[in-house]
């Protein structure tokens, strides 16, 4: 073969970069689940009654519910009593800044490239760092506080803004959504909270790194955004997790609430583990996200750029309820090995005039199944409602799947309603065309593959544009040859 | 008691009436296909396949199978009926009961054989034919009532090599009183290198409500070509169930055409699966809801094997109350290579009570392959219709020729030219106003 052709053996047996962990003590949970250890986290969090009945009460609901089957995946049962429910860095006293940070921890954000310091501030990122469940450190707060913007955790919104989360909280995705939106809403741990006030608009992109850490402990995040009148904010989020052989259990929630003329830009790069070549291991990544376009002329952007995962089954959502409001879903996929992934949208249009547009790309190499699943649903009071959808998916190697499952449901006869999707493989002569020109197989994938996703690349912010570019190049590894 | 016991009773009640009630291994089929009725109940909205439609009209009122009546058709009923001058070896079915004396199989030529299917419930044997071997896995509703209440049908075969010239025309026409059902299974098949047209048609005489549930299994040989058409001018009270099971060989071509303007209620379940090397398929078809009709096509396409093609493209038009489902699955089975599939729905939504649900479906499973699909909802063009008024045609006529040369697209696929030309026409007599349009085209 030519000189320069990678060794592929070497490439496919590379170990997960990001693989680590990081040994401090954490307050954890025995494992199980019961209506005792829902008290219990409620108590450890020190939260208001509201919040204890409703986790309670989610709860009760999700004991009623059966784990939904309907998902293109196939994955052993999960055994929900065999999980530990909460787990935090212990933290003894409240940190005054940096300095009071467990180095031990300050050293995992270093080895992920997350900004924390002083001079990474200076990058403009503010970051709400989640180590498991409980955030220990956030920056920028002060800049943010002066315009009005609330950037917290979670569990400190509860504490200091409950009148928004009693407001908001549950109003978008219901605490008995679905079997994991309810187990969520029972046992959600930590999260962030953002709130922007009327008329302000972001200064810089709020971001948030989420990193799985002690064995056997699921992530139950909760997210909530609100976009106040006029407002915009755009919002990063970045996940990475250490090697393990057990599968974890992801189960996020993320609320999005935009009023009148408000925007919400909502960006992913999901990297969790996703299991050794043989498919040992990985994240199970069951999460619910979606946006309410409340407001008149409100805007929300999803864009997603999903790498990693045993696992992932996500289907970010907008509900455009104002008139005039528009619904965006950006999305890349990417299943190598023995990855699934089942991933889509839904753009429920309820509002009149309202628009959504729809771009997925999905690549499936080795063994991975790709599917999207969508749904776009015109209601009879929607006039003008306008959707573009556009679902591609590539091929590489002839062990893996690529699915498309789109439901379109119109019920107003002045709705346009477009729907396109292909599959097909890598052209061999595109191949042929770069390697002639001394690409090595393995540039060349990459950068047809960075071709094919570039219309979603470009809705992404800019650093984590080129993130994304080279996490893809890293996740294709080892599939050409 | 729930809608599944009271077919079970009427079973019951019928048991020694039904056709090979003497016969052990008909009573055999039919009481594994009860019990399969009992397994899946009626569907629900739960049920993946069945989100968009229900048969809660079979649950209220239990359907029993038709009687075999002698029918009066006078000669003038006779030409009104459409195709009735369709030049074809004709199986007339009345009420889902072949009859013989207004059929035409006199001239067929040689190596086409065909038979009704009542006579082969008279036969002893150990096993059952092929197409009744598992009714206790019949994969929905539809199909287990069916085997629970089949009572004929045809079996057409047609030996290798024959190129069969004039069509064959199945014609099913209700004549029964309110309620009654009609339970038919036609088998259809072809030895390699055939070739041969089947013309499908329903039609009804009175305005009774009614059910007409046929399963039909194909089957093609080797180099085989089918072109199937199907017309279906149920009555504005009938219920149309049909399930189409097709195997296709090596390098065998099937055609479907289907037209859909008729029932209140149709469901038409189209499943092929291209076994080898090479096979083809062509899908197209129109519907119309109007009304209060509820129309739901499903179609199913399993590239089982490399280097085969499918094209499947299907139009609706939804006025009124209508609901069209148009749901199309086209699934490439691991090696599979060098498949090349698309599939098209193209909907028009006409007015604010009317729905149309599409979910065109590609789950693939080999790499080296070409398949897509594409699906729209929308309205006629507003651009096109100013051209159409700027010329003097009023808005009206304007809006029904536009609509007419939407579904007229799918019409002009159709190989067939008399069925072409009488489907034109029964178009026109569908569509509000259609006759003014008739004037317009000549």
């Amino acid at each position: 073969m030519s000189i320069g052709m990678p060794n592929i053996e070497e490439l496919v047996n590379r170990e997960y970069p990001a693989g680590f962990v990081t040994d401090i003590e954490s307050d954890t949970l025995p494992p199980g689940l019961n209506e005792g250890v829902i008290r219990a986290i409620s108590a450890k969090k020190n939260e208001p009654e509201f919040l204890t009945e409703w986790r309670l009460d989610a709860y009760r609901h999700w004991m009623k519910m059966v784990v939904p089957q309907w998902a293109h995946v196939k994955y052993p049962a999960i055994d929900f009593q065999a999980i530990s429910y909460f787990s935090a860095p212990k933290t003894q006293k409240r940190l005054e800044g940096l300095d009071d940070v467990d180095p031990e921890l300050l050293r995992t954000y270093e080895k992920l490239g997350i900004p924390l310091d002083e001079q990474k501030i200076l990058a403009g990122v503010a970051v709400d760092a989640v180590f498991d469940s409980v955030s220990v450190a956030t920056t920028f707060k002060d800049k943010l506080a002066e315009m009005g913007i609330i950037f917290c955790s979670f569990s400190e919104a509860v504490q200091n803004h409950t009148e928004l989360v009693k407001r908001y909280l549950g109003s978008v995705v219901s605490k008995r959504d679905n079997f994991y939106a309810a187990l969520n809403a029972a046992v959600f741990s930590d999260g962030s909270f953002v709130y922007v006030p009327k008329g302000v608009r972001c200064p810089m992109e709020l971001s948030t790194y989420f990193r799985i850490n002690a064995a056997m402990t699921g992530q139950f995040e909760r997210t909530l955004i609100i976009a106040e009148e006029g407002s915009y904010v755009s919002y990063l989020e970045g996940c990475t997790a250490p090697m393990r052989d057990e599968n974890q259990l992801h189960a996020a929630v993320v609320e999005l609430v935009a009023l009148d003329d408000a925007q919400i830009k909502y960006s992913t790069v999901q990297n969790w583990y996703p299991g050794d070549a043989e498919g040992r291991g990985g994240i199970y990544n069951f999460v619910t996200k979606r946006g309410l376009c409340k407001g008149r002329n409100s805007k929300i952007s999803w864009t997603q750029v999903e790498t990693g995962s045993a696992i992932t089954w996500k289907y970010p959502s907008c509900i455009l309820k104002g008139d005039n409001s528009v619904g965006e879903f950006y999305s890349v996929a990417l299943t190598n090995n023995y990855q699934q992934a089942d991933t889509g949208t839904k753009m429920i249009h309820v509002g009149k005039d309202t628009r959504s547009t729809i771009i997925s790309k999905g690549i499936s190499a080795a063994q991975g199944q790709n599917a999207y699943r969508g749904l776009v649903q015109v209601h009879q009071g929607a006039e003008n409602a306008r959707n573009y959808t556009q679902c591609d998916s590539l091929l590489i190697g002839d062990r893996c799947g690529a699915h498309t499952f789109p439901y379109i449901e119109v019920r107003n006869p002045t709705a346009k309603v477009e729907h396109e999707a292909s599959t097909s493989k890598i052209g061999e002569d595109q191949l042929f065309y770069c390697q002639q020109r001394g690409l090595s197989p393995e540039d060349a994938v990459t950068m047809i593959v960075n071709g094919f996703c570039k219309q979603v690349f470009k809705e992404l912010p800019m650093e984590f544009a080129v993130e994304a570019q080279k996490l893809l190049g890293v996740s294709l590894e080892g599939s050409v040859g | 008691m729930n809608a599944v016991e009271n077919y079970q009773t009427l079973y019951h009640q019928l048991a020694d009436q039904l056709p090979g009630s003497n016969i052990a291994w008909v009573r055999a089929m039919r009481e594994a296909a009860l019990l399969r009725l009992e397994e899946l109940g009626f569907p629900t909205r739960k049920q993946e396949a069945w989100k968009y439609t229900r048969l809660q009209a079979l649950e209220k009122d239990t359907y029993y199978p038709a009687p075999i009546r002698q029918a009066s058709i006078s000669d003038e009923e006779w030409k009104k009926l459409p195709l009735a001058s369709l030049d074809a070896n004709k199986l007339l079915f009345v009420d889902g009961h072949f009859n013989r004396i207004l059929s035409d199989i006199d001239s067929l030529p040689p190596g086409v054989l065909i038979n009704e299917l009542s006579s082969l419930f008279n036969r002893k044997t150990d096993r059952p034919p092929p197409m009744f071997q598992n009714t206790r896995q019949a994969p929905n509703v539809v199909h287990a009532l069916n085997n629970a209440f089949v009572f004929d049908g045809a079996t057409i075969n047609i030996l290798a090599d024959v190129q069969l010239v004039k069509p064959i025309h199945l014609q099913y026409i209700s004549t029964a009183e309110d309620k009654s059902a009609s339970y038919t299974h036609n088998t259809i098949i072809m030895g390699p290198n055939s070739h041969a047209h089947v013309v499908e048609s329903h039609v009804v005489l009175g305005e009774q409500s009614y059910t007409n549930n046929i399963q039909t299994h194909i089957q093609l040989g080797a180099g085989a070509q089918l072109e199937h058409h199907k017309l279906q001018l149920e009555g504005q009270a009938g219920i149309h169930l049909s399930v189409t099971q097709v195997e296709q060989d090596q390098a065998s071509h099937y055609q479907n055409h289907l037209f859909a303007f008729g029932s209140q209620l149709m469901r038409n379940e189209l499943k092929l699966n291209l076994n080898g090397e090479q096979a083809s398929c062509l899908l197209n078809g129109l519907f119309l809801a109007q009304g209060k009709q509820h129309l739901d096509m499903q179609t199913q396409i399993d590239h089982r094997a490399p280097a085969c093609t499918s094209r499947e493209t299907y139009r609706g038009i939804a006025d009124d109350n209508g609901h069209g489902v148009f749901d199309g699955k086209v699934k490439v089975h691991p090696d599979a290579q060098l498949s090349d599939a698309k599939v098209t729905s193209n909907n028009l939504l006409l007015s604010r009570g009317a729905e149309i649900d599409t979910k065109p479906q590609l789950e693939i499973f080999a790499d080296d392959v070409k398949c897509s699909h594409g699906a729209t909802i929308g309205q006629l063009d507003e651009d096109v219709l100013f051209y159409l008024r700027s010329r003097g045609i009023d808005e009206a006529t304007s809006r029904n020729l536009m609509l007419f040369a939407f579904a007229s697209q799918i019409i002009q696929q159709c190989p067939l030219e008399p069925l072409k030309k009488a489907t034109h026409e029964l178009l026109l007599k569908h569509l509000p106003g259609g006759d003014g349009l008739q004037a317009l085209l000549k």
